[in-house]
């Protein structure tokens, strides 16, 4: 949690507690005799949280002011499989992608119960293994984007198989041996899937803005240095060559076994691959991103409105993402939003209908054990943080903009701006080190009138790599809070 | 909220009355069974043997026998009618009697049970359904010996290099060979008296049984929160097979599932092969494991057929 303390007023004695924490974190009743690994959350229109799990069906229950009076009702007992993508529709309607099939379940006849489960898309393959997940979103119309996970080499395929099986897509640690594993694919609403875009390995999360970009998340491992944000144009390669088993232009005209061709060649693997638009240093930022969510909410939950929050499956945090586009590129930075006593294993996020407080889906599941499962949600408690509010590159550098002002003087001090550079290396070896790291240097610091940006001046600024910045200690805004999350990465596609 | 007491489940394990019996054993040996318990026996069980979902083993009275020997039989074969599983497969037989030395040497501390009220649960990897309300999941599942002639709308899964974490490839000189699986199926459990196994893949009624129902740890982990222990995610079938499909379909054609709509909260399934449309709603006969399947096929023309058969044995006799 974000907890801003006066340390430097010494002149008016200790001052711990002056200031109020920003966000506060409440833990959901959930009903003791199910398991709440929670595969996705949304509200409906007429404000009813729904919820699906992983070992149950759905529930649902309306928001109490008390986090333990949530009064919680069985919309569907019946087991889901992996239900990790929700649409909801209304509280007697709601769309659920599952391992085998995207299916709408209705309650027909008004008893709050669902009645009819029907298959509405399921034209991919199912091999067997745990690891093919897949996370929905709503395409602005009546369809849908759906992401297909790959395979891991820690669980098996199936002698049977739904779909046709391909050998060359099973090699590798994560692989494709199924249809469309690996793939961002399309649904018209009547269920026709088409192929959309290729190489992802786990984009357990995926979202369209309001601005129509389609945005999905990846996890650190093979093909993947560190965890990215890609921004999912129609038709690009996002760097993972298992899933181009599926792509019938490249095995005819290019090679018919794509991992093999770019272990082999990593340049030509370079050259084709679409990069993250926002790169998650690991152990630092986030471990496992998981579904992205913009806040909406115009200010109400807090002072971050337009930006991008990403929930972290393996680390105890709730990331956040400033984006902005440079040379029709869309890149930008990372910075920790809360973390702490949010728990691990925040796998999906959802605004409650009023903006103020924020739905964290959580579950054990996955590859870590520093996971807690069940639902929490986050208040802003109206207290404005002291953070960075955004960032911008420069022809000559970034500016920052803080949520509160600080004196010119601290703000101008270059030493409080550690500054460093590095890139991740995309391979077939599971994660990358961090490479040529090097010290950047800011050599001037130009502030605003209002105290609130700084515009550095930052020589060597280079394309493809991430600049992080370590913000100091003396960092102070003028009532005194001190930075709460100062670490702040920005990854560099285009310079401006 | 209103949870109906429908699912029974993991109940009844070995709640013996051995009061005023002396139990002496080597410390070592209960300490071993302790941390047994701890793993296996405790996500139902409770921490201190108090009760969970199933019953509080520091009672002055248990239900399967107090005797060493009555404790580790019912470790070792399980209770399945009670969703207690046969730990036998799992724990040697050094384990499951230090196990029972433990069991034994809480018998009877009377510790205040925190066994929740409701047996409707997913808490435990033992869900369980019953013919007022039967339990519908969508999981993987064994073919438990279905041939492969019944699966000709599938794909063929193949032996294929084995990767090598270490090396960040894979190693052309192992093969790792696919495993036993049905990737698309629907299982429905009536309680004791059914539990059958649908493929929406093939539109195929795969198999029924009866008995226990499922245990779900390699999918789900042991426990709220377990982690899965093995390399498939194929759960255990529990109980005894009564019938099971073999060769090809009745009804020709591409299968195409459109989804199941409850009736009397059975799930009546919908789905095309070839021209025909067809429902199919499986329910329990009066026969413990027998199926009753009440199928509509309605042609390209529009004429629609209804029959009913039972499936006991290796038999499908059609019903009056």
């Amino acid at each position: 949690m974000n907890r801003f303390l006066i340390l430097g007023l010494a002149a008016l004695g200790s001052s711990a507690g002056l200031f109020a924490e920003s966000y506060r974190v409440e833990a959901i009743n959930m009903p003791g005799n199910i398991a709440p690994e929670v595969g996705d959350l949304d509200f409906t229109p007429e404000g009813e949280l729904v919820v699906s799990l992983r070992r149950h069906g759905i529930l649902m229950a309306n928001p109490t002011t008390d986090p333990t009076a949530f009064d919680w009702r069985v919309f569907a007992a019946d087991s889901l499989h992996n239900p990790t993508g929700l649409d909801v529709i209304s509280g007697r309607e709601v769309l659920v992608s599952q391992m085998q099939e995207l299916t709408r379940i209705t309650d027909n006849d008004g008893d709050g119960v669902a009645d009819l489960f029907e298959n509405i898309a399921d034209d991919w393959g199912v091999t067997g293994n745990y690891h093919e997940t897949i996370a929905i979103t709503r395409d602005g119309g009546d369809g849908w984007y759906l992401a297909i996970g790959t395979a891991s080499h820690n669980g098996p395929t199936f002698y049977h198989t739904r779909g046709e099986f391909a050998p060359f897509g099973r090699t590798g640690r994560n692989f494709a041996a199924g249809p469309w594993k690996g793939w961002v694919v399309h649904s018209d609403a009547e269920g026709n899937i088409t192929p959309f875009a290729k190489g992802f390995r786990a984009h357990n999360g995926i979202f369209r803005d309001t601005q129509g970009r389609i945005w999905a998340t990846d996890n650190q491992g093979d093909w993947r240095g560190t965890s990215p944000l890609y921004h999912v144009e129609e038709g690009k390669f996002y760097g993972h060559p298992s899933a181009l088993i599926w792509d019938e232009e490249f095995t005819t005209n290019v090679s018919k076994d794509p991992l093999q061709l770019y272990i082999d060649d990593w340049d030509a693997y370079e050259a084709h691959r679409t990069p993250a638009a926002v790169e998650f240093p690991h152990g630092l930022m986030n471990n496992s991103p998981s579904e992205p969510v913009i806040d909406d909410t115009n200010g109400k939950f807090g002072p971050f409105a337009g930006q991008m929050l990403i929930g972290d499956i393996a680390g105890p945090r709730i990331t956040r993402v400033i984006l902005e586009e440079v040379g029709g590129e869309m890149q930008g930075a990372c910075v920790t939003f809360i973390s702490g006593d949010i728990g691990g294993g925040n796998n999906r996020l959802t605004f409650s209908p009023d903006g103020t407080q924020l739905y964290v889906g959580q579950t054990f599941r996955g590859w870590t054990r520093n996971s807690t499962d069940g639902v929490k949600r986050v208040t802003f408690t109206g207290e404005t943080p002291f953070e960075v509010q955004n960032i911008s590159i420069t022809k000559t550098g970034f500016k920052l903009t803080f949520t509160k002002p600080v004196d010119a003087k601290t703000l101008s001090q270059l030493s409080h701006y550690k500054t460093q550079s590095y890139w991740y290396k995309s391979h077939y070896h599971y994660g990358s080190p961090q490479q040529d790291v090097i010290a950047l240097k800011v050599t001037n610091a130009s502030v605003s009138a209002d105290g609130r940006t700084v515009d550095l001046t930052i020589p060597g600024v280079e394309a493809k790599r991430i600049v992080q910045f370590d913000l100091g200690e003396g960092l102070v805004a003028t009532d005194g809070s001190t930075i709460g999350n100062p670490t702040i990465c920005y990854t560099v596609r285009k310079l401006r | 909220m209103e949870f109906r007491l429908t699912r029974v489940v993991a109940t009844g394990v070995f709640c013996a009355g051995i009061s005023g019996t002396t139990h002496a054993v080597d410390d070592a040996i209960i300490n071993q069974g302790r941390q047994t318990f701890t793993s296996y026996c405790a996500p139902c069980h409770g921490p201190e043997g108090a009760g969970l979902l199933a019953p509080n083993l520091t009672d002055a009275e248990v239900l399967h026998g107090e005797s060493l020997a009555e404790i580790i039989k019912t470790i070792g074969e399980g209770v399945p009618a009670r969703s207690m599983p046969p730990w036998g497969g799992v724990l040697d037989d050094a384990t499951i009697e230090a196990t029972a030395h433990y069991v034994m040497s809480i018998m009877d501390d009377n510790l205040p049970s925190d066994m929740v009220a409701t047996p409707d649960t997913t808490v435990t990897p033992f869900p369980f359904g019953s013919a007022e309300e039967p339990y519908i999941l969508r999981t993987f599942m064994p073919t438990m010996g279905v041939s492969d002639a019944a699966f000709p709308h599938h794909g063929n899964g193949m032996a294929t290099p084995k990767y090598d974490a270490k090396g960040g490839t894979f190693n052309i000189q192992k093969m790792q060979d696919p495993i036993d699986g049905v990737p698309g199926a629907i299982v429905v459990n009536f309680g004791e008296t059914l539990s059958y196994c649908f493929d929406s893949t093939e539109c195929r009624l795969l198999y029924t049984w009866e008995g226990g129902f499922m245990d779900m740890t390699d999918y789900w982990g042991a426990g709220q929160g377990g982690q899965r222990k093995k390399f498939g995610y194929v759960p255990t079938v529990l109980g005894n097979l009564v019938w099971r499909t073999d060769g090809p379909a009745e009804f020709a054609g591409v299968p195409r599932f459109r989804g199941y709509r409850k009736v009397e909260g059975a799930p009546e399934f919908f789905y095309e092969i070839g021209d025909q449309q067809i429902t199919l709603l499986i329910t329990p006969a009066d026969e413990p494991g027998v199926a009753h399947c009440y199928y509509t096929v309605t042609d390209a023309s529009g004429q629609k057929r209804s029959f009913s058969r039972f499936l006991h044995g290796n038999i499908e006799e059609d019903a009056s």
